[in-house]
């Protein structure tokens, strides 16, 4: 196994690497390819076109450059966007220069950090053939478990997070209903307060960035559902839901540590009237110590 | 007198002027989609091995698509014809997912057409060619896109 | 007043089981309506890829089943002061979930009837509890 080699985030040059491609190498790019343009072997082809010789395939030298960047930027960081522009031919046989540099490394919200690196290609006169760019990802440093103050800002914890006025059409109450296998009613059967809730449908999404830390997901959903009716919901009423966040904590379980949030809805009429307050908790399962050497 | 070599500089967006349509090739012309696998990444690891040495990177779109270009034009994209040059000005890849489950979609599109006037009063055209990989899951793996530059003669 | 059948009951009554067997299409069209379109509950690759053995049932669905199953047999003019379930085991789509339940209490002078109620999976491992009180007559 590789153990993960972290790379300075400090704006660097690159190790220059020294290429001289072959007719051999570009002949197994071609079949790697099936890109048997002649242009690249056949010398009376290459001058008809208005070359002095064959000329070396611009991808292959953006390969080049791609597999270099895993050295220069080591095995914690994944380029993402990589752009090459093909300024001038080089011709085969000739020794070429593959080179870079680290312009800039920027901390990102999550914790991981963003690098933007300039490569170009050079030919032995300096001549820049070859002149790209590349955006990297370097993953947050492993090990810091769960990042629960991030998450108690996030969803502002204790105080009202947001409102949402959801209109309980009869097609709504009774495509709800069918689903459930009940039969339609002018009451809204007693689980209904669920779809009223901003959280499940997205209208509410603070705290999306739990599905992206980079520790394996060991299960999850809803802990448990809590209701207090003042009176039914029903067809006709126009809710408005207030969702407060009020606990979010973390517990070591046996198949992994668990993330609990505790979420309150308050769902009001028309009238501003309380008609139902829901109280929901839900768990995300992580194998936080695994984080290290798993990706 | 055509030059042998040809310096493509890359000036400012600003100097680019798009254009929906030149002969055959019209911006949002779309290629059959078809299914492509991992099958040729081998065959690729080995033939920059051969130059490089041993350099081990994750999957990423750049080995099912190694040259955007071509990539597009053989899924059935037309290119320009009528210039004294056509030459490849360049590749873009983009990883949006890690490369998982094959096989992947692969949608070609004229992405761009764009012109300018050369310092020396010849015309040149940028056509953009993106392709576009989805999973089975429909979910978009990532992105390639080739830029085919031509270059007329000299008025 | 408390309906006949339920104070002939008393406490500690157990009501009549149901079983539901749900499909797919039945999650879908819950995922619908509830719009909750978490990906565990239709997309076999992404449950999996998130610890779970399958699809499984929404919890809230299973809510749904025992809120129901108190909810018929109180009877018309019946409905849930509150209802709260926690959720101790998954279910897989497909299986068998049967629910069952029983008084837990009875108060005539607030017309409320308690229940407690649980699903069962094909395991015989209970993987939903859950609490109510239903009160009868008109609401407000």
């Amino acid at each position: 196994m590789t153990t993960a080699v972290s790379v300075s985030h400090t704006p660097r040059d690159f190790e220059e690497f020294t290429v001289e491609p072959s007719t051999e190498h570009l002949l197994r790019w071609a079949a790697a390819t099936e890109d048997f343009s002649p242009i690249h072997f056949d010398a009376q082809v290459a001058k008809a076109r208005g070359f002095d010789h064959p000329v070396v395939h611009g991808p292959w030298k953006a390969a080049v450059l791609r597999r270099l960047l895993g050295t220069w930027l080591g095995s914690n960081v994944t380029v993402h966007t990589l752009t090459a522009r093909y300024l001038r031919p080089d011709p085969v046989g000739r020794q070429l220069r593959f080179g870079g540099s680290l312009v800039s490394a920027t901390p990102l919200p999550d914790g991981a950090t963003e690098l933007r690196c300039a490569l170009w290609v050079r030919d032995e006169s300096g001549r820049v053939s070859v002149d790209g760019d590349c955006i990297a990802m370097s993953a947050p440093e492993a090990g810091e478990g769960l990042p629960l103050d991030r998450l108690r800002a996030a969803v502002k914890l204790g105080e009202d997070a947001g409102s949402f006025t959801y209109r309980v059409d009869v097609n709504d109450v009774a495509a709800f209903a069918k689903a459930i296998g009940a039969s339609p009613g002018a009451d809204a059967p007693a689980t209904f307060f669920a779809a009223l809730d901003p959280v499940e449908r997205r209208d509410l999404d603070l705290d999306g960035f739990l599905h992206q830390l980079p520790f394996p997901m060991t299960g999850g959903g809803n802990a448990f559902n809590e209701v207090v009716y003042e009176r039914p919901i029903r067809v006709g009423d126009v809710i408005t839901v207030t969702t407060r966040y009020t606990e979010v904590y973390e517990k070591k379980g046996s198949r992994g540590t668990l993330l609990f949030r505790v979420r309150v809805n308050e769902m009001r009429d028309s009238t501003g009237t309380l008609v139902a307050t829901s109280r929901c908790g839900h768990v995300l399962s992580y194998r936080v110590d695994a984080a290290e050497g798993q990706k | 007198m055509m030059p042998a070599e040809t310096q493509v500089t890359d000036p400012a967006e600003a100097e680019w002027v798009e254009l929906a349509h030149l002969e055959d090739v019209r911006v949002g012309e779309v290629a059959p989609p078809h299914r492509v696998t991992t099958i040729g990444a081998d065959r690729l690891q080995a033939a920059i091995r051969s130059a490089l040495g041993d350099i081990e990177i994750p999957l990423g779109i750049a080995d099912i698509c190694p040259d955007p270009l071509v990539f597009a034009l053989a899924a059935g994209l037309p290119r320009l014809t009528n210039f004294a040059q056509s030459i490849d000005g360049g590749s873009t890849w983009c990883d949006r997912a890690p490369i998982g489950e094959e096989p992947f979609y692969a949608v070609s599109e004229v992405a761009q057409i764009a012109q300018r006037t050369t310092s020396d009063g010849r015309r040149l055209v940028r056509v953009n060619y993106q392709t576009r990989f989805t999973n089975t899951s429909g979910a978009l793996v990532g992105t390639a896109t080739g830029s085919s530059i031509h270059i007329g003669s000299i008025e | 007043m408390i309906p006949e059948h339920i104070a002939a009951a008393g406490v500690g009554f157990e009501l009549p089981a149901r079983v539901h067997v749900t499909t797919a299409a039945q999650l879908v069209r819950y995922a619908g309506a509830a719009q909750d379109f978490s990906g565990i509950h239709f997309d076999v690759d992404y449950a999996r890829r998130r610890g779970f053995d399958g699809v499984i049932v929404h919890g809230l669905l299973k809510a749904a089943f025992l809120a129901e199953l108190g909810q018929d047999w109180a009877g018309a003019g019946a409905w849930y002061r509150s209802f709260g379930a926690r959720y101790t085991g998954t279910d897989l789509v497909g299986a068998p979930i049967v629910c069952r339940g029983r008084i837990a209490s009875i108060d005539p002078a607030d017309r409320q009837v308690g229940l407690e109620l649980w699903t069962e999976n094909a395991d015989g491992r209970t993987t939903t509890t859950a609490t109510g009180i239903i009160e009868m007559g008109e609401s407000a």
